[in-house]
């Protein structure tokens, strides 16, 4: 029964991967009808172009110390009615947020189902409760078989290249097995999230034009098939075989991760100066590896794995190889026909499973944000493990870090690369361990606590004490009130006095009067220009000389009455009037510095009571609000559109007054947790609506 | 038998090269008062600042300096003086795009704040009032109730004018034991527009005090801030001068009361006062 279950189970998932059996495209019955060019193009565009979604994400990436969103846009293909749709791991991979456009205009939010970052293949589900129209079943795209792909077949490649509209565009097959020259290794290769991509896939590379956006979108075949999944282009495009793909998608659909194999050898091409044209070289073996363990050296000539000879002549033959072993069942035993020193061997290898973190499909663990010690950490992944040459995964890895945090402050600095081994004398084994140790001691906490913590280096073990907390406080203490002159001013350049027949004067020109303010009332006008102060020559004539009027004013007392000579009229020789203006010199506004700030930690920006020249300079008038003063990249904020500058003058209904109102509307969004948050600022002397979806699981 | 005239001019010459060594002496005596009765007013300050370049509201690199500085404590609470340019470098070299810039501009924060004093008893503390353009940041000690040794400012002693002498007194760093270090000098140039300012031949260490020849406070050392960006720095505008006790009481006026100094005043109200 439980067989028969089973073998329902893959019956129906193989319908769903590889076939419509509801709701294909309208018109769409098979092969392509022969006649035009143009007719088997619309005939194959038909097929798929329905299933064509572009995705709009906001994801994830962590660096400088903090969890930094993203907003991101690619492809993808509605593979199943229900809404499985696949596009590559890294369009979606890592999002946290999707919402997908249909071929028809309509929107759907989607959930990622699940990722592999080794054939970049990720697998989303759409939610059609989210649809404005919603339908009893999503258009969908059928899988061909992407082996029977020949150069110079005709492809089409669909998608949303820089997050246009959904388009497509036309080429041939150039070249059915592509893949990174060896040229290129010496560089990197291809990584994706720890991830070599070119291990297992050969791309597909044509000629149809793709771009950015076009990523995780199909590649169609003559008769409306999917043989591909656009990925990379570098003057060709690439795609990843269709029949990877829906391999992987099955996997990812029934399991949410592709189960994989390991038997640590790395391996490559026989070398050319061994002569022989069969077997693939083992280059190494990994420390405690199922291959160590099996007797399995460097240097040794793998001839045929599990009975089935082995040929890696050359690059492209590698990945079929490394997909043989990839998909040995784990835990099986396979024997390896060896040639070593020239002699025959063999070898029993077990299999292990290849990754721990099987589940998020990368070689490398998750970055997770530790605002306390202003750093990124991950834990130490098995092949990690390796690399740094620890005999145990234990240990909280930093990441990255954030300038001035806790983590770079400390003396000695903690670092990227470094590893938290124990916090205040309690071992750290993994995250888990240290947000434990970080709440015991940071919880609830006004100020930073000085912590001892040991840190792995190298191969060294050191100490250090960490400041771990709250951010310290900036220093906001007050500026002495000074005399201010109540006037905008330039400087009365050498250039301007000779064009007004002014030549040899010198000094500043008001270019703005405050209303109501004393200059005003003292009878100083547009347009005129100050000369000197109480007979101190007011000695600019250079745009750099913009700070000598201030400074001479700030050194006078307020109250103090000065006399001001002024020229009136200056522009007009007939008119120009000699006068001299008395003014008492009145306290200065509060400066910027000064004023009340608000630090929203989960938004991520930062906003401050309006100052004076806020309200006359940045026309704020008399309206309420506050003045946004900083916004983190990658930040809730940022992807609002937010902008440093913005006045910000209500969240969702409630006006914002000041500083100390907006903390108290903020509090209650955070509490409230509402699906949407709506800003609306001024930007100059325009107003705008700002809405953001917070993904409300994330810190 | 008559006295000559060279005999009259010689005694004379005596009388005053006495008159002149005397005079020198009473300096020196002075000098060495101010040393046994003011030095415990001499503090040093620790300063922890974190500079930060800020681009496009957003923080792009942070470097942290720890410094030493000179300071006068001028009432009983700890009240303190320093230079305020060595709390907020940037701000002597204008580095600033304006004070609301979003381009980019340095800011600095200071992280930590102690009043040093000479048995290296220390006291964690906040600055609680600048000003940038005299050069003065006043530093209180964050305990209540504490009582240390101060110097008064006052005002309406004799001033002096070029080349006459002063005392100086300051505290050497840690390395010397933070010992009291005393200095006879001349006053090289009065400054008298817009304000004051007294001019030594000799480097002076901001923050701290200096006295007439008779022992009277001037005022305290300070360096002169000013002049626009284009018209560079000049070592004449690096020199500390002397900022007299008059300016500096009438800034301490709006140095917040101890207990509004520990809430941490922000925000005050927006409207110039006339």
């Amino acid at each position: 029964m439980k067989k028969k279950l089973l073998a329902v189970g893959w019956l129906s998932l193989a319908v769903v991967v590889s076939g419509c059996v509801v709701g294909g495209s309208p018109g769409a019955s098979g092969d392509a009808p022969a006649g035009t060019d143009d007719a088997a193009v619309r005939h194959a565009m038909e097929r798929v172009f329905p299933a064509l979604i572009r995705i709009h994400v906001v994801a994830e990436q962590h660096g400088e110390g903090r969890q930094q969103r993203f907003e991101a846009a690619g492809s993808g293909v509605i593979i199943s009615p229900d809404g499985y749709a696949v596009t590559n791991h890294h369009v979606a991979g890592n999002a946290r947020w999707i919402r997908c456009t249909l071929a028809n205009k309509d929107e759907a939010d989607a959930v990622l189902v699940g990722t592999d970052a080794l054939a970049d293949i990720a697998v989303i589900k759409l939610d059609p409760k989210t649809l404005k129209k919603p339908v009893a079943a999503f258009p969908c795209a059928a899988f061909g078989d992407s082996s029977k792909l020949r150069v110079g077949d005709r492809v089409l490649a669909m998608g949303s290249p820089l997050a246009l509209s959904q388009s497509v565009t036309l080429g041939i097959v150039s070249n059915v097995e592509m893949v990174m020259p060896e040229i290129w290794w010496g560089y990197g290769g291809f990584k994706l999230d720890g991830e070599e991509v070119g291990t297992i896939v050969r791309w597909i590379a044509h000629d149809a034009a793709i771009y950015g956006g076009n990523s995780g979108g199909p590649l169609s075949d003559g008769q409306g098939r999917i043989v591909g999944i656009n990925e990379i282009g570098f003057g060709l495009s690439g795609a990843i075989p269709g029949n990877l793909a829906r391999d992987v998608a099955r996997h990812l659909i029934e399991r949410g991760h592709v189960p994989r194999s390991w038997i640590g050898v790395e391996v490559r091409p026989v070398l050319r100066s061994a002569g022989a044209d069969s077997g693939v070289l083992v280059n190494g073996v990994m420390k405690g590896s199922p291959a160590e363990k099996g007797g399995v050296k460097p240097g040794d000539l793998i001839l045929a794995y599990d009975g089935d000879p082995v040929v890696v002549r050359w690059a492209e033959e590698l990945p079929a190889f490394n997909r043989t072993v990839l998909e040995t069942p784990v835990g099986k035993t396979v024997k390896l026909d060896l040639l070593r020193d020239g002699k025959p061997a063999t070898a029993r290898v077990t299999t292990e499973a290849y990754v721990v973190t099987a589940a998020r499909g990368r070689a490398r663990e998750e970055d997770t944000e530790f605002k306390e010690w202003g750093a990124t950490f991950r834990n130490i992944s098995f092949l990690a493990a390796k690399e740094l040459r620890r005999e145990t995964r234990d240990g909280a890895l930093v990441s990255s870090l954030r300038p001035g945090g806790p983590c770079g402050q400390a003396k000695p600095a903690i670092g990227p690369g470094d590893i938290v081994v124990e916090v205040a004398g309690k071992p750290v084994t993994d995250l888990a361990a240290l947000r434990i140790e970080t709440d015991r001691i940071a919880q609830g906490k006004a100020e930073p606590v000085p912590t001892v913590v040991a840190f792995a280096r190298k191969s060294q073990r050191l100490l250090t004490v960490v400041k771990i907390g709250p951010s310290e406080k900036e220093d906001r203490s007050p500026e002495v009130r000074k005399a201010w002159f109540p006037a905008s001013v330039q400087v009365f350049t050498r250039d301007l006095a000779e064009a007004m027949g002014l030549a040899g004067k010198k000094g500043v020109l008001i270019t703005q009067l405050y209303p109501g303010q004393a200059a005003e009332k003292a009878g100083f006008k547009l347009g005129d220009i100050l000369t000197d102060v109480d007979g101190t020559q007011i000695d600019a004539t250079h745009p750099e000389d913009d700070r000598v009027f201030p400074e001479m004013i700030r050194r006078y007392r307020v109250g103090t009455s000065v006399e001001v000579s002024v020229i009136r009229d200056g522009g007009a020789e007939r008119e120009r009037k000699d006068v001299k203006i008395s003014i008492e010199l009145p306290q200065a506004p509060v400066p910027v510095r000064e004023m009340k700030r608000y630090k929203d930690l989960r938004f991520e920006f930062t906003a401050r009571d309006l100052a004076f020249l806020d309200r006359t300079e940045a026309g704020a008038g008399g309206e309420q609000g506050v003045y946004v003063d900083a916004v983190e990249g990658g930040s809730w904020a940022a992807l609002a559109h937010m902008a440093v500058g913005d006045i910000l003058l209500s969240v969702g209904e409630r006006p914002v007054k000041d500083a100390a109102a907006l903390e108290e509307i903020m509090k209650g969004i955070v509490q409230g947790r509402p699906r949407h948050v709506v800003f609306f600022v001024r930007r100059g002397i325009h107003t705008m609506f700002l809405e953001l979806e917070p993904d409300w699981g994330a810190k | 038998m008559k006295p000559t005239r060279s005999l009259v001019f010689g005694t004379l010459l005596c009388c005053l090269a006495m008159a002149g060594w005397a005079g020198e002496e009473e300096v020196v005596q002075a000098a060495k008062e101010i040393a046994r009765t003011r030095k415990d007013a001499i503090v040093q300050v620790t300063l922890v600042l974190q500079m930060k370049a800020v681009v496009g509201g957003r923080e792009a690199g942070v470097q942290e300096h720890k410094l030493e500085v000179n300071g006068t404590v001028v009432d009983p609470s700890g009240l303190a003086v320093i230079s305020n340019t060595q709390t907020d470098p940037s701000s002597l070299f204008a580095m600033e795009g304006g004070e609301d810039n979003p381009g980019f501009k340095m800011e600095t924060n200071l992280t930590s704040v102690k009043i040093v004093l000479a048995d290296g008893k220390e006291y964690p503390a906040k600055v609680v009032l600048r000003d940038k353009d005299l050069d003065l940041a006043f530093v209180r000690p964050d305990e209540k109730g504490l009582t240390l040794s101060h110097i008064e400012l006052k005002t309406g002693g004799a001033p002096p004018g070029m080349l006459d002498s002063v005392i100086t007194l300051t505290r050497l760093d840690r390395t010397a034991n933070r010992e009291p270090a005393v200095e006879i000098a001349r006053v090289m140039s009065v400054i008298r527009k817009p304000r004051v300012r007294y001019v030594l031949a000799t480097m002076i260490e901001p923050g701290t005090p200096v006295f007439d020849r008779s022992g009277g406070l001037l005022g305290l050392a300070l360096m002169r801030v000013g002049g626009s960006r284009g018209a560079g720095m000049s070592l004449m505008s690096m020199l500390p001068s002397v900022l007299p006790c008059e300016d500096i009481l009438e800034v301490m006026k709006q140095v917040p009361p101890p207990e509004a100094a520990k809430e941490g005043k922000e925000g005050a109200a927006d409207t110039p006062k006339k």
